[in-house]
């Protein structure tokens, strides 16, 4: 049972644990909270991790010079091809990655392609309700509305993510996410030219290390041979990931007026091969799921 | 009791507990859709829904990555009747980089990241007297955190 409450809860992405008896002041302060360290925090499984959506990481590579390729996304002929629960998980992932990439290049057709692919990967996992005939209507009506189109794919995708949950599917949801975030970071990195390697490209690739430490804590809370297996290949990636360092500064939050500016912090310091080869990694895992 | 008895009222509390808390999930999702979602705006929604039912006292925390050169809003939505539920954005070190009004109800910080940045959203529902309390039953409530970009 307290196992299957973890489950519930953490399907909410929010742990519970005991509060703070702190009363706190809307101020900026450098005070060390030590209510919680990192090491006790993550003892107690209080820690959560997140992943960033497909469509954030479409716009990251976007503001860093990545450009729209249909060539790269995953055929929509494929769509037949998947028939286990697992591989129609993963590739609805990669279908949403694909429809969020169309979606922030202003691909109105690519768009409804993959909306259409992600719907066949719904509806085969028994998820009827997320791209159902009046969320396929608001889409063909938002077709060329980015905006609209982002809110509509995001609600269908709540839908999906809450279906399985509320089914005590939760792992079949990580690897939703797992495949959005490959297929996120395998358009990132097929934007890369090899030969002259774009500096800010590189840096975002990079980046995505904070996120993939994230996916694999996030598997690791599953205990099924599908997300083993998948967690394995996310280590591999993470070998590759190794090979960046980070070099720790203080973080300070500085206010003009206008927003906060948080400086300092963490760096990230690569060499070109490591991000060649964190290219490579990611499009053996990314062909495997696709496959 | 009879031990027949004890397991089948235990399994039935078992069950029941398990259902209304599915249920209590999926209409706080609905309640984040409906009542928190349109307070993002002018920032465009990441796409994560991260939202939970919570008792007053419990706290969580969640970690989330920032990019350079995005602008964000994190927002904190939640339900009147656990009170107003506060957040502190803490660094790797957990050095406390914003803490939210306790006098706000559904407090949010717009902020931006020179580098990409790995943070903790720290969340604290505050606890209630039991003189605050209208009946022996502790409330919950839904608490949603949610996050806009914009470039």
């Amino acid at each position: 049972m307290k196992k299957y409450f973890f489950i519930l809860m953490a399907s909410s992405l929010l742990i519970a644990c005991g509060g703070d008896d702190a009363v706190e002041e809307n101020v900026v302060d450098e005070t060390i909270d030590e209510t919680v360290t990192p090491e006790r925090a993550e003892k107690a499984q209080m820690v959560f991790q997140t992943v960033p959506s497909p469509l954030e990481t479409a716009s990251i590579f976007q503001e860093a010079g990545a450009t729209y390729d249909l060539g790269i996304t995953n055929p929509v002929e494929n769509v037949n091809k998947y028939s286990t629960n697992v591989q129609k998980a993963l590739n609805l992932g990669v279908y949403g990655a694909d429809l969020s990439y169309a979606n922030i290049f202003d691909q109105s057709q690519e768009s409804m392609f993959y909306m259409n692919c992600s719907k066949k990967m719904s509806d085969g996992l028994g998820i009827t309700s997320a791209f159902d005939a009046a969320t396929m209507e608001r889409i063909e009506e938002n077709i060329n509305n980015r905006d609209s189109l982002m809110i509509i794919i995001n609600d269908a995708f709540w839908i999906a993510d809450a279906h399985l949950k509320e089914n005590g599917q939760d792992h079949l949801s990580a690897l939703i996410i797992t495949g959005g975030w490959v297929e996120g970071l395998y358009l990132g990195t097929k934007a890369l030219n090899k030969d002259a390697p774009d500096e800010n490209l590189m840096q975002r690739i990079a980046d995505q290390k904070y996120s993939l430490d994230n996916l694999i804590e996030l598997l690791g809370t599953y205990d099924k041979p599908e997300i083993a297996a998948m967690e394995e290949n996310m280590r591999e990636l993470q070998a590759a990931y190794s090979k960046i360092k980070e070099e720790e500064a203080e973080a300070t939050v500085s206010d003009d007026g206008g927003v906060a500016t948080i400086g300092g912090g963490s760096t990230l310091t690569y060499e070109t091969g490591t991000i060649l080869e964190i290219t490579a990694v990611i499009e053996k895992i990314r062909n495997d799921i696709i496959q | 009791m009879t031990l027949f008895n004890k397991i089948a009222v235990t399994t039935v509390l078992i069950l029941a507990s398990v259902v209304l808390t599915v249920d209590a999930n999926a209409q706080c999702k609905r309640y984040t859709k409906k009542y928190c979602l349109p307070s993002l705006s002018p920032y465009m929604h990441n796409g994560q829904l991260t939202s939970a039912v919570l008792n007053p006292g419990d706290s969580a925390d969640i970690a989330m990555t920032f990019n350079a050169g995005k602008e964000y809003r994190v927002l904190i939505c939640n339900q009147e009747q656990i009170g107003n539920v506060q957040f502190k954005v803490l660094d790797k070190s957990r050095k406390v980089l914003y803490k939210s009004d306790p006098e706000q109800h559904n407090p949010s910080w717009d902020f931006k990241v020179e580098n990409t940045q790995q943070f903790i959203i720290q969340l604290t529902v505050p606890k209630m007297e039991k003189s605050n309390q209208k009946t022996n039953l502790v409330p919950n409530g839904c608490v949603a955190l949610l996050v806009g970009f914009k470039e």
